[in-house]
């Protein structure tokens, strides 16, 4: 029987939005469940998986960096690219070149590759189905 | 393919395009069958004569502006339908003179009827 395919195409920058944690619990769940996943990022999401995010302290919260242990949205990146490894299940998340250069966020954690609106559609022919979660 | 597009000039000047008119013509170049259909602040994309030259931030001067009514020409030129959604062009006053011709006026109610003919249906 053949795989499911979802793909997600994703807009949102990091720390705007709920459609964020939304998107990566779907993903999350999408891989748990076996499927296989392709995220084309766009335009502020592809600072998604920028490297180069760092947590940091919370004063208002009266913890340092250990104890606030804030998320980064990179760091999920890595957790659904390694939870896809993990059971052998295809996680491609490509970025949108052109929004890339212009945000200037080339340094994207391992496993995520640059493509351009080709793979998207590409992702389209050969998915069970595709969700667009848009920006506001 | 039907590709809805609900909101307005979302980063258009520092684009200088629309991101979702942008991707709709880069995916009609890769092959995709696409038509568009424009609702709520959207639909003054099919307004024709739309000219938004002049931006400066301290001495940079833009010298390639949105030309927002020209990209929804050409991808009608690349054969993609393009709806605009007939309340939301009434509630603005925007007439059928006032947009560019070609465009295809879609009542609410007949949007069930449009929406049946496509396997692909993605909301910005």
């Amino acid at each position: 029987m053949p795989r499911t395919v979802l793909t997600l195409v994703l807009n949102d920058p990091p720390y705007e939005s709920a459609r964020t944690a939304t998107a990566f619990r779907i993903i999350d769940a999408a891989i748990r469940r076996g499927y296989d996943v392709n995220v084309f990022a766009y335009e502020g999401a592809v600072a998604l998986a920028f490297a180069c995010q760092a947590p940091h302290a919370n004063a208002v919260h009266g913890r340092d960096v250990a104890g606030e242990d804030h998320p980064t949205t990179s760091a999920w990146v890595r957790e659904v690219l390694e939870l896809a490894r993990e059971r052998s299940i295809k996680l491609d998340w490509v970025n949108c070149g052109l929004c890339v250069d212009e945000r200037g966020v080339d340094d994207a954690v391992r496993g995520v590759r640059r493509g351009s609106p080709a793979d998207l559609w590409s992702f389209v022919n050969t998915s069970t189905n595709t969700l667009v979660i848009p920006t506001r | 393919m039907l590709q809805i597009l609900t909101v307005a000039y979302r980063a258009t000047l520092e684009e200088q395009d629309d991101p979702i008119l942008w991707l709709s013509h880069s995916l009609r170049n890769n092959g995709a069958h696409i038509d568009l259909l424009f609702r709520s602040s959207a639909v003054s994309y099919v307004v024709r004569g739309q000219s938004p030259i002049g931006l400066r931030i301290g001495e940079w001067v833009q010298s390639q502006p949105p030309d927002i009514a020209y990209e929804v020409a050409a991808l009608m030129s690349k054969d993609c339908r393009i709806f605009a959604l007939a309340e939301d062009l009434a509630v603005r006053g925007i007439r059928r003179e006032h947009v560019l011709g070609g465009v295809g006026f879609i009542a609410r109610a007949e949007l069930p009827a449009l929406l049946r003919g496509y396997t692909n249906i993605w909301q910005w």
